[in-house]
């Protein structure tokens, strides 16, 4: 075969694509010619290669389908029969060299060779290879296996390179079993597999699609979000009842007057304020002098912070422009929490606080550290702090932790419990001014009513009588019932002496009353015992129910004396007259002298009404003599009385003498009964008495 | 446990090794990488003390200032307050050495009390007989002054030292 000059670097360039042919062509010469090229190759005969090149080259463009097992029977023989003329042709070139020998050993090399070869041999058993396959692996896996395994990955990676979407189609439906299975045994490493990719995958997947994300995550977020809202709610409807209650509303007038909203307030309650930990700072050095921190939340690094912040500091006045006035630092804003400074000094108060600080906290913080300064700034304490935390009194943390506890509650309360009851006191004022004043006229009222009362109570002739007075505006007003038109009058007479200010407005009835006859008799009798006694006479009484009449009856009085007890007895209700029977012109023998209780003295008024009259009687009939009785009471034991009755006798007869009568015509007697005429129910005073009895 | 608490400052030109001497004396690490400070740097360390007086410990807050540049000055502020001030000088770079007497006069000039010690940097990359001509050619007789120390923030040498021994003064 003929070469070419130009195709020189030809057979380099085919020798691979020829290779890569050889088990693809359909044609069995074509076939026969590349095994011959491999076999050529493995041999080395590079003028043969040379050779059959540039017809191998050609062909390869038609390889395309399998081999089937007649083919390669077939091919196998072709090939030894190639071989048969290869040798043929050496042996005729060579005729002196024509030992048959020679060419059946050369061809017996070439079918060991074939033998040896694996594609040659491939090609043999690879009808029965997967019947073999089955076998072994039936037999003995665990040879296998490892055979299997050293190329296993190469296999896939070859395979996911050359056909992707197949590779994938394949194990599409064991990933994710997989994936679970190792979700149960190992999840911590399926989760550190994955975790890297997930913000990514999100942030990717929201990029794609959107809504799909959306309404993935909405019944897990939307839960969150109304259960946020809902706690918020629940927050801001209490905030809302507080509101509505006196204190709140108290507290929302303060609040309007500072131009703070209410929905401003209500999220600013909702969001409580909390200081998490207060430190006192050293100025220049940054140095913690006292730092306190709430229990139970993470610590702060107190030194580093305090160094931090005082740097921040310094800072913050390095790079104030204004060099003549120093500017502080009072405030670092986080979102969702605040470091707020007070400074003084030589220290500071930095507290790092969460939620919106009320206004009272920043007065709680100067307040703080005005008492610590008070308190520890003379010594040199604050100015001069080393570092030697020995030297810092306890006191100084108790005051700090004052505002972890209480941040907004201040330190003078008196202040604000005086503004509370000006409020009120104002409220009370204005609900008790006139409150007192109606309390006030009533008492007053009530007053004047109890005045009037006593007044009737003082007045015999009302006290009776139930008369109601009280008092309307400016007037005086009298219900009630009296028996007479005079009580009625009287009554108001002496209403008007005790509240002589206000009208009066006499509303008592006039009411006869039916006189109860045993009352009017009662009442009689005490009157006329009461006048018989003022008199020295025995009088009764007695009332005559058909006349409505009172009948007195007696001995002798002078008709001037006895008219008042007439007149007290009419005014009795229910007596209409009054008759008084009384003996005419009394005999001074008659009379009756009383005495006092247990006395033997003679009374004035009888010494000259009745003692006299008797003298001057006993002088003009010098023929009478009398007999002088005593009596006494029965009160007293009966051995006094007994004494005391002749005694009375006695000094009544030493009056006479003394008066001028002979003491001869006197007799004298005592006894304890009392005397004619009276009965033991009779007064008493009745039978304290002398009488005397003419003797013949 | 009493406890005490010093505040000190590092103080030197940029890159004479300030952070890495407070890495090696607090962390215990050394880094060739140099990474700039801007502002202030605080660190901690808590150095026991020996039990010679009622003190247990010394609390250090060592403020590492950024270092000074011809276009930027050291803070005068950022000194205030403190107790002591470490100077930093690099011994491969005689400027440094030189800028020494103006920090000194810096601190000096906001805390007359205040102790100092020098350190002179980086000595790991000199050999002995160029340490001790450096060592010698400082003159600083002068009370409330330290030093000169022979630093290595790289190998440790005299780190310990240098921060314990002014520690010592700031409480005497």
């Amino acid at each position: 075969m003929p070469v070419s000059p130009d195709d020189s670097t030809a057979p380099a360039l085919s020798q691979h694509s020829a290779l890569s042919t050889v088990d693809q062509s359909p044609q069995g010469n074509d076939f026969a010619l590349g095994e011959l090229f491999q076999f050529l190759t493995e041999k080395d005969v590079r003028p043969q290669v040379h050779a059959v090149a540039p017809a191998v080259a050609p062909t390869r463009n038609d390889v395309k389908s399998a081999l089937t097992t007649d083919e390669a029977g077939e091919r196998l023989r072709q090939l030894l029969l190639d071989l048969l003329d290869i040798e043929a042709q050496q042996a005729s070139a060579n005729p002196e060299d024509s030992a048959g020998e020679q060419v059946w050993q050369l061809r017996l090399r070439q079918l060991e060779r074939q033998c040896r070869d694996p594609r040659v041999m491939g090609q043999v058993i690879f009808p029965i290879f997967a019947v073999l396959l089955q076998k072994k692996i039936a037999q003995s896996p665990e040879e296998i296996i490892p055979a299997l395994a050293l190329i296993i990955d190469r296999v896939i990676e070859t395979r996911s390179q050359s056909d992707r979407t197949a590779l994938s189609k394949v194990l599409a439906t064991t990933i994710p079993g997989a994936i679970s299975k190792q979700l149960g045994e190992a999840p911590n490493e399926v989760i550190q597999a994955i975790a890297p990719a997930m913000g990514k995958a999100i942030t990717e997947q929201v990029r794609l699609d959107r809504d799909a994300m959306v309404d993935a995550l909405y019944p897990v977020i939307g839960n969150t979000i109304s259960k946020y809202m809902g706690e918020v709610v629940s927050q801001i409807n209490e905030r809302v009842e507080k509101t509505l209650s006196l204190k709140g509303i108290m507290r929302r007038l303060s609040l309007r007057w500072q131009g703070i909203s209410d929905a401003e307030q209500i999220l600013r309650d909702a969001i409580p304020f909390r200081v998490q930990a207060v430190f006192l700072i050293h100025k220049n050095s940054g140095l913690v002098i006292a730092d306190v921190q709430q229990s139970g939340s993470q610590a702060l690094e107190a030194d580093m912070l305090a160094g931090m912040l005082t740097a921040i500091r310094s800072f913050a006045a390095e790079c104030s422009t204004d060099s003549r006035h120093q500017s502080e630092l009072t405030k670092i804003d986080y979102e969702d929490f605040q470091i707020i400074m007070e400074v003084a000094g030589y220290c500071y108060i930095a507290a790092v606080t969460q939620g919106d600080p009320p206004g009272n906290f920043s007065i709680k913080l100067r307040q703080t550290l005005s008492s610590i300064i008070l308190n520890h700034g003379y010594g040199g304490l604050l100015e001069q702090f080393d570092g030697d935390m020995r030297r810092v009194p306890d006191s100084i943390p108790q005051l700090l932790t004052e505002l972890l506890v209480a941040p907004t509650v201040l330190e003078k309360p008196k202040v604000r419990r005086r503004s509370l009851p000006v409020g009120l006191l104002v409220l009370l004022m204005l609900l008790g001014i006139p409150l007192g004043w109606v309390y006030y006229r009533h008492w007053q009222k009530q007053q004047v009513i109890l005045a009037v009362d006593e007044a009737m109570a003082a007045n015999p002739a009302l006290a009776l009588y139930a008369i109601r007075p009280r008092i309307q505006g400016g007037t005086l007003i009298l219900t009630g019932k009296v028996p007479s038109p005079d009580l009625r009058e009287e009554a108001g007479m002496v209403a008007l002496e005790v509240a002589p200010d206000l009208v009066l407005a006499n509303e008592l009835l006039t009411v006869v009353a039916p006189p109860d006859p045993e009352a009017i008799a009662a009442e009689a009798q005490r009157l006329t015992q009461s006048f018989g006694q003022m008199l020295g006479a025995m009088l009764t009484s007695r009332y005559d129910r058909a006349n409505q009449q009172l009948i007195v009856e007696g001995g002798a009085i002078a008709p001037e004396r006895i008219n008042p007890l007439a007149e007290s007895l009419r005014q009795i209700p229910g007596v209409q007259s009054v008759l008084l029977t009384l003996s005419g012109d009394p005999s001074p023998t008659a009379q009756r002298l009383y005495f006092n209780p247990n006395s033997t003295i003679i009374a004035p008024q009888e010494q000259t009404q009745k003692l006299e009259p008797l003298v001057a009687y006993l002088q003009a009939n010098p023929n009478i003599r009398l007999q002088i009785i005593g009596h006494t009471d029965t009160s007293g034991t009966e051995k006094i009385n007994r004494q005391l009755a002749p005694q009375r006798a006695q000094v009544v007869k030493d009056a006479l003498v003394q008066l001028g009568i002979n003491g001869d015509r006197l007799m004298v007697a005592g006894t304890i009964a009392p005397p004619p005429q009276v009965t033991e129910s009779d007064a008493l005073w009745l039978s304290r008495c002398v009488r005397f009895e003419v003797l013949n | 446990m009493v406890t005490v608490s010093k505040k000190i400052c590092m103080v030197g030109d940029f890159g004479v090794g300030k952070t890495s001497l407070i890495r090696r004396f607090v962390e215990r690490e050394f880094s060739d990488r140099y990474l700039s400070t801007v502002g202030v740097k605080i660190s901690r360390k808590v150095v026991p003390l020996p039990p010679m007086d009622d003190v247990d410990e010394l609390k250090l807050l060592i403020w590492d200032l950024e270092g000074q540049t011809k276009f930027k000055a050291i803070t005068p502020t950022y000194l205030q307050g403190s107790s002591g001030v470490l100077i930093v000088a690099d011994v491969t770079r005689p400027e440094t050495i030189d800028h020494i007497e103006d920090h000194l006069q810096l601190f000096f000039g906001v805390n007359p009390a205040g102790w100092v010690a020098i350190a002179l940097n980086k000595t790991d990359l000199l050999d002995s007989d160029e340490r001790t001509h450096v060592q010698t050619s400082l003159e600083l007789n002068r009370p409330q002054i330290l030093g000169p120390y022979l630093t290595s923030a790289k190998t440790g040498d005299n780190v310990d030292a240098i921060f314990t021994e002014l520690a010592k003064e700031m409480l005497a």
